[in-house]
């Protein structure tokens, strides 16, 4: 019998005679219907370019206005879901209890999108966690969201330097200094290389945007990002 | 860290954490988890959850079963100190000053041996019986013989009602109040209250542990829980257990002559409870998602209107209630003004309060308000009390709410449902029989 991770209710499996013919494993899911309707579906909706926020119109939206005066390129965030109660109840459980198999609910999802939207020829770069957060946690969420795939640790949080943006707000999360530096022990040339950031939560885009021009100015071509949330 | 947080409770620290206390004598150790072929055991809420749930990326283990307390990982050790009572002398510790009843006395007299025993006990009182008035007794001796007492409660607010009550009945005695969205520190009290997740933290802590409302969620049913209470409370110790709707396993207990009892049938005022009256109407639903209430109905609501009592309308499910509400507000006409309340209402507390300070006539809600609330001279609709969603223990509570007050003990409690089904009968008869023996103790 499977639970509902969200609500601890019983899952109704749906067996249909398209199911039986199809000889497949049952696929085991981790939502209820119910839960998972809470949950803001961003993709095939009309939405910002820039970062995948919710729009009207297939538009910049104005904060995507202002980061593409300061940087001549736009990240084209894709963001799967909309930053909503039930996500924010999401990463209370996951991120913040830490509770690490919480990660199986949108793995999946994650996935299939990156491999349909950057299959070949892209390296796979997360976001690190501070060494603090890490002793904490003692996983990374966004290593837990994207597992599975080929990640490359290119990116490193400066010793000393702690991130921890869900306790500032909007003013002084914009005005954070750069908290990453290149990993120089990976072994991965970055000259020339496609890369795809990924990260869970994309707020303001002020660390996607960091990461970005450490990846630039180590000499990345063409740099697009990947979050669970916006 | 102070060595009395460590009296009778589990303190977790880290492998990699050195405790600052010199004697390590005292301090009794224990690997957070323990590691078996395919399971793990949490030595603080002793669940067994499988490995494949509690993994974390680095050969380490966590407890998912306990998390909202903390994560306990494989990395953690938990401390505690035997408890040793270190409270100070009070020679009255009751500033209480008030009356019991007749009925009152004799339950409070139960509760006195009890405690003096160190006995279970199941305390079965009707709903607005005066509860808690009952225990200052037990209470008041427990604390003279250095005693640590717990009150611990399934619900959020039935701790934080009790907190100030016990705060003045009690004044010069120590108490902490526990529970999840509570920001302060831990002190070492003499008397905890807390809701019973909060029990998981405490280790043979308590001589006395007091449950309110034992039949509530999530306390029923839940075996991490009822580990909880009785790894809580010392191996000689008693444990009082008070409910108006005591469950089939709690009855079959005391059947049985495992449990002790003691009811107390009739309320702090002497009336009786009221009986609910059924109203069988077979398509009401049907009726009322096409707009329109049955006469039965209509005329109580218009006396309810017109004598300006206040009413509850419960249905079963959320969906429910926009679709209900716009019938209602409908067939009221401005008449008076209501609103709807359910569990995840940003503002449900700020519309109880209106309900209580007159500002509204009526609620249409869900269970959420079938315990803990007291407005004076209310009326109870149940519509659909035949879903599966009402037990009959919840039936009894929602006909509680009526007649509670001295001023006006009487009330209309009526029961809409498509048939006569079990739960319906089966409430109905608790509160004859109730009533019954609440006459023959008088």
């Amino acid at each position: 019998m499977n639970y509902c991770l969200m609500c601890q209710g019983r899952i109704n499996e749906y067996f249909d005679f398209a199911w039986v013919l199809s000889l497949q494993q049952p696929r085991k899911s981790f939502l209820c219907k119910n839960c998972h309707n809470n949950f803001m579906i961003l993709i095939n909706h009309p939405n910002c370019p820039g970062c995948g926020r919710r729009m009207n119109k297939k538009e910049l939206c104005v904060d995507c206005k202002k980061w593409e005066k300061i940087y001549d390129d736009l990240l084209g965030n894709t963001a799967l879901y909309e930053y909503n109660e039930a996500m924010k109840t999401y990463f209370e459980r996951f991120k913040f209890m830490g509770d690490y198999y919480y990660f199986n609910i949108f793995n999946e999802e994650l996935k299939a999108v990156i491999q349909k939207k950057y299959s070949k020829g892209w390296l796979y770069v997360p976001i690190p966690l501070s060494f603090q957060s890490f002793q904490i946690r003692m996983f990374n969420q966004v290593e837990a969201l994207f597992s599975g795939l080929k990640l490359t640790d290119l990116l490193v949080v400066k010793s000393g330097e702690k991130i921890q943006q869900s306790k500032l707000n909007r003013r002084e999360r914009l005005t954070m200094s750069q908290p990453f530096i290149l990993n120089t022990h990976s072994g991965v040339k970055v000259e020339a290389t496609n890369i795809v950031l990924l990260d869970d939560i994309y707020t303001t885009g002020r660390t996607l945007y960091h990461a970005a021009i450490i990846m630039k100015n180590a000499g990345a071509r063409e740099i697009k990002s990947i979050t669970l949330a916006r | 860290m102070q060595k009395e947080d460590f009296f009778g409770r589990w303190v977790t620290l880290k492998k990699t954490d050195q405790i600052m206390i010199e004697d390590e004598t005292c301090f009794v150790k224990k690997d957070a988890l323990k590691v078996q072929k395919n399971t793990i055991i949490c030595n603080r809420c002793k669940q067994r959850t499988i490995k494949q749930r509690a993994f974390l990326p680095n050969q380490q283990y966590y407890c998912p079963a306990c998390i909202m307390l903390g994560r306990l990982t494989t990395q953690h050790i938990l401390y505690t100190i035997e408890e040793p009572n270190h409270f100070f002398d009070i020679s009255n510790p009751l500033t209480w000053e008030g009356e019991l009843s007749q009925n009152q006395l004799r339950c409070s007299k139960k509760v006195v041996q009890i405690q003096q025993n160190n006995k279970d006990l199941l305390l079965w009182a009707v709903t607005g019986a005066g509860k808690t008035e009952i225990l200052f007794a037990g209470l008041a001796a427990a604390f003279k013989q250095h005693k640590r007492v717990c009150i611990a409660s399934p619900r959020v607010d039935v701790c934080n009602e009790l907190y100030p009550r016990l705060k003045a009945a009690f004044a010069c005695t120590t108490m902490a109040l526990l529970h999840g969205y509570q920001t302060e520190k831990y002190e070492y009290t003499q008397l905890v209250i807390c809701t019973t997740h909060q029990l998981l933290r405490f280790k043979n802590a308590f001589d006395m542990l007091i449950i309110d409302e034992v039949d509530a969620f999530p306390f029923k049913g839940d075996t991490m829980l009822l580990n909880a209470v009785s790894s809580a409370r010392k191996p000689v110790s008693s444990l009082i257990m008070l409910t108006a709707t005591p469950t089939h396993f709690l009855r079959s207990q005391v059947r049985k002559k495992k449990l002790a009892v003691e009811y107390l049938p009739s309320r702090y005022h002497g009336y009786e409870l009221p009986v609910p009256k059924l109203i069988i109407r077979s398509k009401w639903l049907k009726e009322l998602q096409k707009g329109k209430i049955c006469n039965n109905i209509r005329k109580t609501i218009n006396t309810w209107i017109d004598s300006g009592a206040p009413f509850l309308i419960f249905v079963s499910r959320i969906d429910f209630l926009k679709d209900v509400n716009i019938v209602i507000e409908k067939f009221i006409k401005g008449r008076c003004v209501g609103e709807t309340v359910f569990s995840a209402d940003k503002e449900r507390i700020e519309k109880v309060q209106k309900m209580r300070d007159g500002d509204f006539q009526y609620l249409v809600t869900t269970t959420i308000l079938e315990r803990g609330v007291t407005f004076a001279g209310l009326n109870v609709l149940v519509l659909g009390a035949d879903d599966e969603l009402f037990n009959s223990a919840s039936l009894v509570q929602i006909a509680g709410r009526v007649g509670r007050s001295t001023q006006c003990p009487g009330g209309d409690v009526v029961f809409l449902c498509s048939r006569k089904k079990r739960n319906v009968v089966n409430a109905r008869k608790q509160i004859v029989a109730l009533n019954l023996k609440g006459k023959n103790k008088k």
